[in-house]
């Protein structure tokens, strides 16, 4: 499939010592999480679904039924979804919305960042966000990169600490002061991020022909989702992962 | 040099971005008219809302997102269903099964409760025994129907290239099985 706008994908932690937290938001059982290019995501009682159009809400409260509280209409180009703590960013090909959950089967829009020129978001007790938008033609002007934003001042201060330039970002995912970027095509870059004003290319780990779309960091283990399949590799060294097989065909 | 940047320019931005309108690909320079194009087929029966186990490794042809769970990573095969990947002993990771959900794109977990689409509908599983997974419930039309998505219907356009019926407002019961010559609004063109 594909994408040739926009492309967000949304990372926030809140400090260095959160972004376990962070990882696990999707869920409330610590022994399951989804990747950053998901649809779906459960916080608490709520499941968040995102198709094209919009956002719905569900109540998962009864383990033998649905019930659908709310459906907001977003536009179109909805792509992916992230929560954290009580807010839910959501990624679309034209901006990004952010929602306050307090009420979780009523969230409240909070702002909305078209194409980060009018970054307006919150993040309660929240330092950093890390945004990977993938432009590319007409459509999308943007430049391919991480965005680092400094959200500790709130939405209506929303600073950009950096933009990381690099090439057909898609998904990307944190490992203490590791962050892996998928590039497509161009295998997977390796972040050092401790320094969130000046991040660093480790280096770039080539996936031979194939695609590389998300990673799930799962303790020492790396899931990498491909257009072949899955990779597994070791992060016991989290800047120098190494392959153990591969699941693919 | 002036004029041809912007001919060049305005050409790509036509092209370019006609697959992102609302309606999908409609052909921008023309008005809302009948022409001839691809009608939908659909599915006389419900089978497709079956949910089953596959007590085997699947081919993996079109892979969608991944979910870690337990001692196993999930990872849904576009339009078919999830695999199931046991990953307790990494290097010996491999596919040992499949539910079978048609339509589906992705998936999430809650205490022992999977998530799933099954096309537009949502569906609950029970899969405290994965090996066995257990229907519970489904929500029906979740999702919006629309044919032009680029993401959940994106299998539901034709083969061949044309315009096609993407706004219909048939049963919402029923699958797109085949497409078939007829007229049909200019709404969405399949490149």
């Amino acid at each position: 499939m594909q994408r040739t706008i926009f492309f967000w994908i949304i990372l926030v932690f809140a400090g260095w010592s959160c972004e376990k937290e962070a990882a696990m938001a999707d869920s409330g059982n610590s022994s399951s999480q989804g990747g950053s290019l998901a649809r779906f995501a459960i916080s608490g009682n709520a499941l968040y679904l995102v198709d094209d159009y919009g956002l719905k809400v569900m109540d998962i409260t009864n383990p033998n039924s649905f019930e659908q509280k709310k459906s907001i209409n977003l536009g179109w180009g909805i792509e992916t979804i992230f929560p954290y703590k009580n807010r839910l960013f959501i990624g679309s090909q034209t901006g990004m919305y952010v929602y306050d959950i307090t009420q979780p089967f009523d969230p409240k829009e909070l702002g909305q960042a078209h194409h980060m020129r009018s970054c307006d978001p919150v993040v309660a007790n929240d330092t950093i966000a890390f945004i990977t938008l993938r432009g590319g033609n007409a459509c999308g002007p943007a430049t391919d990169g991480v965005y680092v934003y400094d959200v500790k001042e709130g939405f209506l201060n929303l600073k950009m600490l950096q933009l990381f330039k690099l090439g057909t970002p898609y998904g990307l995912g944190l490992n203490g002061n590791i962050l892996y970027v998928c590039r497509g095509f161009s295998g997977l870059e390796i972040l050092n991020v401790s320094d969130p004003d000046n991040i660093r290319s480790v280096k770039n780990l080539a996936l031979k022909s194939k695609t590389v779309k998300d990673v799930i960091v799962d303790g020492n283990l790396l899931i990498v989702y491909t257009n072949k399949g899955i990779s597994l590799y070791d992060i016991t060294r989290a800047d120098a992962p190494e392959l153990i097989t591969n699941i693919e065909a | 040099m002036k004029y041809y940047i912007t001919v060049a320019l305005l050409v790509f931005t036509l092209t370019s971005c006609s697959d992102f309108t609302f309606f999908g690909s409609r052909h921008p320079s023309h008005g809302v008219e009948k022409v001839y194009g691809w009608k939908p087929i659909f599915a006389q029966d419900t089978s497709y809302k079956n949910v089953t186990y596959v007590n085997k490794a699947m081919a993996v042809n079109n892979p969608g997102n991944i979910y870690i769970y337990k001692n196993y990573i999930l990872q849904s095969e576009l339009g078919k269903g999830i695999h199931i990947i046991d990953k307790q002993t990494p290097g010996n990771s491999k596919r040992i099964g499949f539910i079978k959900i048609a339509g589906n794109t992705d998936l999430s977990i809650k205490n022992d409760i999977l998530y799933a689409n099954n096309y537009w509908d949502l569906v609950m599983v029970d899969i405290s025994n994965l090996q066995s997974p257990v229907f519970i419930s489904r929500q029906k039309n979740v999702f919006n129907h629309s044919g032009a998505s680029n993401f959940i219907y994106d299998w539901q356009k034709p083969d061949s290239t044309g315009y096609y019926e993407c706004n219909y407002s048939y049963n919402r019961d029923s699958i797109i099985i085949g497409w078939r010559r007829d007229s049909v609004y200019n709404y969405c063109y399949k490149k």
